[in-house]
Protein backbone atom coordinates (compact mmCIF):
# COMPACT_ATOMS: atom_id res chain seq x y z
CA UNK A 1 0.00 0.00 0.00
CA UNK A 2 1.80 3.22 -1.30
CA UNK A 3 0.35 6.24 1.25
CA UNK A 4 1.11 9.78 0.12
CA UNK A 5 0.99 12.09 3.03
CA UNK A 6 0.58 16.00 2.68
CA UNK A 7 1.02 18.90 5.57
CA UNK A 8 0.95 22.50 4.76
CA UNK A 9 -1.14 23.37 7.54
CA UNK A 10 1.73 25.73 9.02
CA UNK A 11 4.19 27.80 7.42
CA UNK A 12 6.85 24.85 6.73
CA UNK A 13 5.12 22.19 4.55
CA UNK A 14 6.10 19.04 3.75
CA UNK A 15 5.19 15.86 1.97
CA UNK A 16 5.67 12.51 2.35
CA UNK A 17 5.24 8.77 0.37
CA UNK A 18 5.88 5.22 1.81
CA UNK A 19 5.33 1.69 0.44
CA UNK A 20 3.80 0.07 3.93
CA UNK A 21 6.71 -1.37 6.21
CA UNK A 22 9.62 0.49 3.56
CA UNK A 23 11.55 3.72 4.13
CA UNK A 24 10.05 7.13 4.43
CA UNK A 25 10.54 9.21 1.76
CA UNK A 26 9.67 12.91 2.36
CA UNK A 27 10.30 16.56 1.21
CA UNK A 28 10.17 19.98 3.01
CA UNK A 29 9.25 23.31 1.38
CA UNK A 30 10.99 26.44 1.91
CA UNK A 31 8.59 29.14 3.92
CA UNK A 32 5.10 29.92 2.26
CA UNK A 33 5.45 28.08 -1.29
CA UNK A 34 3.23 25.56 -0.83
CA UNK A 35 1.08 25.95 -3.65
CA UNK A 36 3.95 26.59 -5.75
CA UNK A 37 6.02 23.41 -4.72
CA UNK A 38 3.33 20.83 -3.01
CA UNK A 39 2.65 18.60 -6.57
CA UNK A 40 6.15 19.21 -8.18
CA UNK A 41 7.29 17.60 -4.66
CA UNK A 42 5.26 14.87 -4.57
CA UNK A 43 5.94 13.92 -8.70
CA UNK A 44 9.71 13.70 -7.30
CA UNK A 45 9.02 11.32 -4.78
CA UNK A 46 6.82 9.46 -6.98
CA UNK A 47 9.92 9.32 -9.25
CA UNK A 48 12.29 8.55 -6.27
CA UNK A 49 10.40 5.42 -5.78
CA UNK A 50 9.60 4.57 -8.98
CA UNK A 51 6.06 5.06 -8.67
CA UNK A 52 3.33 5.95 -10.47
CA UNK A 53 0.83 8.45 -9.33
CA UNK A 54 -1.95 5.69 -9.67
CA UNK A 55 0.22 3.60 -7.43
CA UNK A 56 -0.89 5.41 -4.65
CA UNK A 57 -3.81 3.98 -2.78
CA UNK A 58 -4.57 6.39 0.21
CA UNK A 59 -3.46 9.94 0.74
CA UNK A 60 -3.52 11.22 3.85
CA UNK A 61 -3.89 15.10 4.79
CA UNK A 62 -2.26 17.18 7.63
CA UNK A 63 -5.97 18.65 8.94
CA UNK A 64 -4.30 21.24 10.91
CA UNK A 65 -4.90 23.54 12.52
CA UNK A 66 -3.68 25.89 10.98
CA UNK A 67 -3.54 28.17 7.83
CA UNK A 68 -6.20 28.72 5.46
CA UNK A 69 -4.67 29.04 2.29
CA UNK A 70 -2.17 26.12 3.59
CA UNK A 71 -5.12 23.60 4.59
CA UNK A 72 -7.01 24.18 1.44
CA UNK A 73 -3.82 24.15 -0.90
CA UNK A 74 -3.37 20.50 0.78
CA UNK A 75 -6.97 19.41 0.13
CA UNK A 76 -6.90 21.23 -2.78
CA UNK A 77 -4.02 18.74 -3.86
CA UNK A 78 -5.22 15.80 -2.35
CA UNK A 79 -9.02 16.25 -4.13
CA UNK A 80 -6.81 16.92 -7.52
CA UNK A 81 -5.01 13.75 -7.24
CA UNK A 82 -8.25 11.85 -6.14
CA UNK A 83 -10.04 12.88 -8.83
CA UNK A 84 -7.26 11.66 -11.48
CA UNK A 85 -7.17 8.64 -10.00
CA UNK A 86 -10.29 7.19 -8.60
CA UNK A 87 -8.78 4.56 -6.82
CA UNK A 88 -7.34 6.66 -4.41
CA UNK A 89 -8.77 6.89 -0.63
CA UNK A 90 -8.48 10.47 1.30
CA UNK A 91 -8.14 10.44 4.44
CA UNK A 92 -6.90 13.38 7.50
CA UNK A 93 -4.86 13.20 10.71
CA UNK A 94 -4.47 16.20 12.77
CA UNK A 95 -1.18 18.06 11.37
CA UNK A 96 -0.45 18.60 15.40
CA UNK A 97 -0.61 14.39 16.14
CA UNK A 98 2.01 14.53 13.27
CA UNK A 99 3.93 17.18 15.06
CA UNK A 100 3.66 14.96 18.67
CA UNK A 101 4.18 11.86 16.98
CA UNK A 102 7.82 13.13 16.04
CA UNK A 103 8.28 14.08 19.44
CA UNK A 104 7.35 11.17 20.75
CA UNK A 105 9.84 8.39 19.99
CA UNK A 106 11.29 7.00 23.29
CA UNK A 107 8.76 9.25 25.49
CA UNK A 108 6.56 7.55 28.17
CA UNK A 109 2.87 9.37 28.88
CA UNK A 110 0.84 12.49 27.06
CA UNK A 111 3.00 14.38 24.64
CA UNK A 112 1.73 17.71 23.75
CA UNK A 113 1.83 19.72 20.47
CA UNK A 114 1.50 23.40 20.21
CA UNK A 115 0.79 25.47 17.18
CA UNK A 116 0.95 29.17 16.63
CA UNK A 117 -2.74 30.48 16.40
CA UNK A 118 -1.92 33.85 16.18
CA UNK A 119 -3.54 36.88 18.32
CA UNK A 120 -1.29 35.65 21.61
CA UNK A 121 -3.19 32.43 21.89
CA UNK A 122 -1.68 28.87 20.68
CA UNK A 123 -2.93 25.70 19.44
CA UNK A 124 -2.40 23.03 22.15
CA UNK A 125 -3.60 18.80 21.52
CA UNK A 126 -2.18 15.93 23.89
CA UNK A 127 -1.36 12.32 22.41
CA UNK A 128 -0.27 9.31 23.99
CA UNK A 129 1.79 7.02 21.64
CA UNK A 130 3.40 4.95 24.08
CA UNK A 131 0.83 2.40 24.07
CA UNK A 132 -0.10 -0.63 21.63
CA UNK A 133 -2.85 1.71 20.59
CA UNK A 134 -1.64 5.37 19.85
CA UNK A 135 -4.56 7.78 20.71
CA UNK A 136 -5.58 11.60 21.24
CA UNK A 137 -5.57 12.21 24.43
CA UNK A 138 -7.45 15.85 24.13
CA UNK A 139 -7.82 17.03 20.62
CA UNK A 140 -6.66 20.64 19.64
CA UNK A 141 -7.82 23.76 21.84
CA UNK A 142 -6.78 27.38 21.73
CA UNK A 143 -5.58 28.79 24.22
CA UNK A 144 -2.76 31.14 25.88
CA UNK A 145 0.71 29.99 26.67
CA UNK A 146 -0.21 30.79 30.68
CA UNK A 147 -3.72 28.33 30.32
CA UNK A 148 -1.58 25.17 29.54
CA UNK A 149 -0.52 23.95 33.22
CA UNK A 150 -4.07 23.58 34.19
CA UNK A 151 -5.43 22.44 30.80
CA UNK A 152 -2.51 19.69 30.51
CA UNK A 153 -1.34 18.93 33.99
CA UNK A 154 0.46 15.65 32.90
CA UNK A 155 3.07 16.17 30.22
CA UNK A 156 5.75 13.73 29.21
CA UNK A 157 6.85 15.86 26.52
CA UNK A 158 6.19 19.55 24.14
CA UNK A 159 7.16 19.92 21.11
CA UNK A 160 6.04 22.22 18.14
CA UNK A 161 7.57 25.44 17.05
CA UNK A 162 5.81 27.76 19.34
CA UNK A 163 7.24 25.34 21.93
CA UNK A 164 10.81 25.52 20.53
CA UNK A 165 10.05 29.37 20.57
CA UNK A 166 9.70 29.63 24.18
CA UNK A 167 12.09 26.54 25.87
CA UNK A 168 12.51 28.58 29.34
CA UNK A 169 8.41 28.72 29.70
CA UNK A 170 8.22 25.19 28.88
CA UNK A 171 11.06 24.35 31.27
CA UNK A 172 9.13 26.30 34.06
CA UNK A 173 5.81 24.49 33.30
CA UNK A 174 6.78 20.35 32.83
CA UNK A 175 10.69 20.75 34.19
CA UNK A 176 11.79 19.74 30.62
CA UNK A 177 13.07 21.27 27.59
CA UNK A 178 10.69 21.11 24.60
CA UNK A 179 11.52 18.59 21.91
CA UNK A 180 12.73 19.61 18.46
CA UNK A 181 10.99 17.97 15.27
CA UNK A 182 14.03 16.86 12.63
CA UNK A 183 13.94 18.09 9.43
CA UNK A 184 14.75 14.53 7.91
CA UNK A 185 11.12 13.86 9.83
CA UNK A 186 8.15 16.25 9.05
CA UNK A 187 4.80 16.16 9.97
CA UNK A 188 3.99 14.65 6.63
CA UNK A 189 6.56 11.66 7.67
CA UNK A 190 4.90 11.39 10.91
CA UNK A 191 1.37 11.25 9.33
CA UNK A 192 2.47 8.85 7.26
CA UNK A 193 3.90 6.76 9.92
CA UNK A 194 0.46 7.32 12.21
CA UNK A 195 -1.53 6.08 9.43
CA UNK A 196 0.72 2.72 9.55
CA UNK A 197 0.39 2.26 13.05
CA UNK A 198 -3.15 2.39 12.63
CA UNK A 199 -3.83 5.62 14.67
CA UNK A 200 -8.04 6.85 14.25
CA UNK A 201 -8.25 8.49 10.63
CA UNK A 202 -10.53 10.59 8.61
CA UNK A 203 -12.07 9.20 5.47
CA UNK A 204 -12.92 11.92 3.47
CA UNK A 205 -16.06 10.55 0.73
CA UNK A 206 -17.09 13.67 -0.06
CA UNK A 207 -14.70 16.56 -1.11
CA UNK A 208 -17.88 19.47 -1.28
CA UNK A 209 -19.48 18.82 2.31
CA UNK A 210 -15.75 18.24 4.00
CA UNK A 211 -14.79 21.24 5.96
CA UNK A 212 -11.09 21.37 7.37
CA UNK A 213 -10.32 22.25 10.87
CA UNK A 214 -9.10 25.89 10.74
CA UNK A 215 -8.83 25.58 14.55
CA UNK A 216 -10.77 29.13 15.61
CA UNK A 217 -13.13 31.46 13.40
CA UNK A 218 -11.80 34.21 11.70
CA UNK A 219 -10.58 37.45 13.11
CA UNK A 220 -13.49 39.21 11.62
CA UNK A 221 -16.20 37.00 13.21
CA UNK A 222 -14.61 36.99 16.24
CA UNK A 223 -15.20 40.77 16.30
CA UNK A 224 -18.68 40.93 14.90
CA UNK A 225 -19.95 37.91 17.38
CA UNK A 226 -18.12 40.43 20.09
CA UNK A 227 -19.91 43.29 19.15
CA UNK A 228 -22.92 41.50 18.97
CA UNK A 229 -23.02 39.30 21.87
CA UNK A 230 -24.49 36.92 19.64
CA UNK A 231 -22.84 34.08 17.50
CA UNK A 232 -22.89 35.02 13.73
CA UNK A 233 -25.76 33.15 12.28
CA UNK A 234 -24.41 32.27 8.77
CA UNK A 235 -20.38 32.40 8.97
CA UNK A 236 -18.62 32.16 6.03
CA UNK A 237 -15.80 30.60 4.49
CA UNK B 1 -24.43 56.25 -12.31
CA UNK B 2 -21.04 56.75 -13.27
CA UNK B 3 -17.93 54.99 -11.32
CA UNK B 4 -15.42 57.73 -13.00
CA UNK B 5 -16.04 59.53 -10.41
CA UNK B 6 -16.49 59.11 -6.63
CA UNK B 7 -20.02 58.04 -5.24
CA UNK B 8 -20.87 59.38 -1.13
CA UNK B 9 -22.88 57.00 0.83
CA UNK B 10 -25.88 56.37 -1.35
CA UNK B 11 -28.51 53.64 -0.26
CA UNK B 12 -29.23 51.23 -2.77
CA UNK B 13 -31.57 48.49 -3.20
CA UNK B 14 -30.59 44.94 -4.90
CA UNK B 15 -31.47 46.37 -8.44
CA UNK B 16 -29.14 49.51 -7.42
CA UNK B 17 -26.50 47.26 -6.37
CA UNK B 18 -26.81 45.58 -9.93
CA UNK B 19 -26.94 49.03 -12.04
CA UNK B 20 -23.72 49.46 -10.23
CA UNK B 21 -21.98 46.29 -10.57
CA UNK B 22 -23.15 46.35 -14.20
CA UNK B 23 -20.86 49.78 -14.56
CA UNK B 24 -18.33 48.90 -12.76
CA UNK B 25 -17.43 46.12 -14.97
CA UNK B 26 -18.05 48.28 -18.00
CA UNK B 27 -15.94 51.36 -16.62
CA UNK B 28 -13.04 50.01 -15.06
CA UNK B 29 -10.19 48.87 -17.42
CA UNK B 30 -8.81 45.87 -17.81
CA UNK B 31 -6.37 44.70 -14.70
CA UNK B 32 -8.41 46.69 -12.62
CA UNK B 33 -8.38 45.89 -9.11
CA UNK B 34 -11.46 46.67 -6.90
CA UNK B 35 -11.44 46.57 -3.10
CA UNK B 36 -14.85 45.43 -1.57
CA UNK B 37 -15.17 46.45 2.07
CA UNK B 38 -17.34 46.68 5.10
CA UNK B 39 -18.23 44.16 7.37
CA UNK B 40 -19.96 41.07 7.61
CA UNK B 41 -23.22 40.60 5.50
CA UNK B 42 -22.75 44.16 4.26
CA UNK B 43 -23.11 42.99 0.55
CA UNK B 44 -19.58 42.85 -0.36
CA UNK B 45 -20.17 38.88 -2.02
CA UNK B 46 -23.85 39.58 -2.91
CA UNK B 47 -22.34 42.48 -5.59
CA UNK B 48 -19.73 39.99 -6.57
CA UNK B 49 -22.19 37.67 -7.76
CA UNK B 50 -24.67 40.34 -9.52
CA UNK B 51 -21.35 41.69 -11.30
CA UNK B 52 -20.64 38.19 -12.55
CA UNK B 53 -23.75 37.61 -13.75
CA UNK B 54 -23.59 41.03 -15.24
CA UNK B 55 -20.54 40.32 -16.86
CA UNK B 56 -22.02 36.87 -18.80
CA UNK B 57 -20.07 34.46 -16.63
CA UNK B 58 -21.42 31.71 -14.18
CA UNK B 59 -22.93 32.94 -10.93
CA UNK B 60 -20.26 33.25 -7.76
CA UNK B 61 -20.03 30.38 -4.95
CA UNK B 62 -17.72 29.86 -2.43
CA UNK B 63 -16.67 26.26 -2.97
CA UNK B 64 -15.08 24.92 -0.19
CA UNK B 65 -11.34 24.17 -1.59
CA UNK B 66 -11.11 27.14 -3.85
CA UNK B 67 -8.54 30.34 -2.69
CA UNK B 68 -9.58 32.83 -5.69
CA UNK B 69 -12.76 32.11 -8.09
CA UNK B 70 -11.70 32.32 -11.66
CA UNK B 71 -15.23 33.38 -13.77
CA UNK B 72 -14.12 33.50 -17.55
CA UNK B 73 -16.24 36.35 -19.00
CA UNK B 74 -16.21 37.03 -22.48
CA UNK B 75 -13.80 39.75 -22.58
CA UNK B 76 -11.43 38.05 -19.73
CA UNK B 77 -11.77 36.74 -16.72
CA UNK B 78 -12.96 38.11 -13.46
CA UNK B 79 -10.56 36.78 -10.55
CA UNK B 80 -12.43 37.03 -7.31
CA UNK B 81 -10.52 36.38 -3.56
CA UNK B 82 -11.69 36.59 0.33
CA UNK B 83 -9.06 37.72 2.45
CA UNK B 84 -11.90 36.86 4.98
CA UNK B 85 -10.20 33.83 6.75
CA UNK B 86 -6.68 35.10 6.91
CA UNK B 87 -4.49 34.84 10.16
CA UNK B 88 -1.84 36.97 9.09
CA UNK B 89 -1.14 38.95 5.84
CA UNK B 90 2.28 36.01 4.92
CA UNK B 91 -0.90 33.67 4.38
CA UNK B 92 -1.79 36.12 1.18
CA UNK B 93 1.33 35.03 -0.30
CA UNK B 94 -0.09 31.97 -1.80
CA UNK B 95 -3.12 34.11 -3.64
CA UNK B 96 -0.28 35.41 -6.26
CA UNK B 97 -2.80 38.68 -5.72
CA UNK B 98 -0.15 40.66 -7.81
CA UNK B 99 0.45 37.97 -10.60
CA UNK B 100 -3.11 37.52 -10.96
CA UNK B 101 -3.82 40.98 -11.47
CA UNK B 102 -1.76 41.33 -14.56
CA UNK B 103 -3.75 38.94 -16.04
CA UNK B 104 -7.46 39.82 -14.83
CA UNK B 105 -9.84 41.72 -16.92
CA UNK B 106 -11.17 42.21 -13.01
CA UNK B 107 -10.01 41.35 -9.63
CA UNK B 108 -12.28 41.56 -6.61
CA UNK B 109 -10.70 41.27 -3.19
CA UNK B 110 -12.88 40.89 -0.33
CA UNK B 111 -10.78 42.16 3.05
CA UNK B 112 -7.70 43.29 1.10
CA UNK B 113 -6.30 44.80 4.33
CA UNK B 114 -5.90 41.41 5.57
CA UNK B 115 -3.36 40.53 3.20
CA UNK B 116 -1.28 43.85 3.67
CA UNK B 117 0.63 44.47 0.68
CA UNK B 118 -0.05 41.24 -0.78
CA UNK B 119 -2.77 42.54 -2.78
CA UNK B 120 -2.37 45.40 -5.29
CA UNK B 121 -3.42 48.83 -4.75
CA UNK B 122 -7.38 49.51 -5.66
CA UNK B 123 -8.18 51.03 -8.89
CA UNK B 124 -11.51 51.71 -7.00
CA UNK B 125 -12.97 51.35 -3.14
CA UNK B 126 -16.20 50.31 -3.16
CA UNK B 127 -16.95 50.60 0.89
CA UNK B 128 -20.41 48.80 1.76
CA UNK B 129 -22.41 49.17 5.27
CA UNK B 130 -25.79 48.54 6.45
CA UNK B 131 -28.78 50.84 6.87
CA UNK B 132 -31.86 50.84 8.53
CA UNK B 133 -33.61 48.39 6.19
CA UNK B 134 -32.25 45.68 5.61
CA UNK B 135 -32.87 45.40 1.52
CA UNK B 136 -30.75 48.05 0.89
CA UNK B 137 -27.23 48.86 1.59
CA UNK B 138 -25.17 51.97 1.64
CA UNK B 139 -22.83 52.30 -0.61
CA UNK B 140 -19.58 54.46 -1.16
CA UNK B 141 -17.46 54.23 -4.62
CA UNK B 142 -14.02 55.79 -4.03
CA UNK B 143 -11.54 56.20 -7.25
CA UNK B 144 -7.90 56.07 -6.57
Amino acid sequence: MLTLAIDTATDHGSVALCEFGSHIHSRCFAERTHAAVAMAAILELLQEVGANPADVSRIVVGDGPGSFTGLRIGYATAFGFGKAHKNVGIYSIASIAGAARGASDGIAGPVVALYDAMRGEVFAAAYDFSGSNPAEIAPPVVCTLEELADRFPVVAAVTGEVALAAPDFIHQWTGRNPVALGVESPVAAQLVKLANEGFPMVSIDNAVAFRPNYGRVPAAQDKWEKEHETELPNPTG
Amino acid sequence: MSVQGEIEGVSLSMDGLRELAARVFAEMEHGAVVWLEGELGAGKTTFVQLLVEEAGGQSASSPSFSLVNDYPTGSGDVYHADCYRLRSEEEAVDLDLWGLSRIARLLLVEWPTRAGDNVPPPTLRIIFAHVGDPARRSVQVKRC
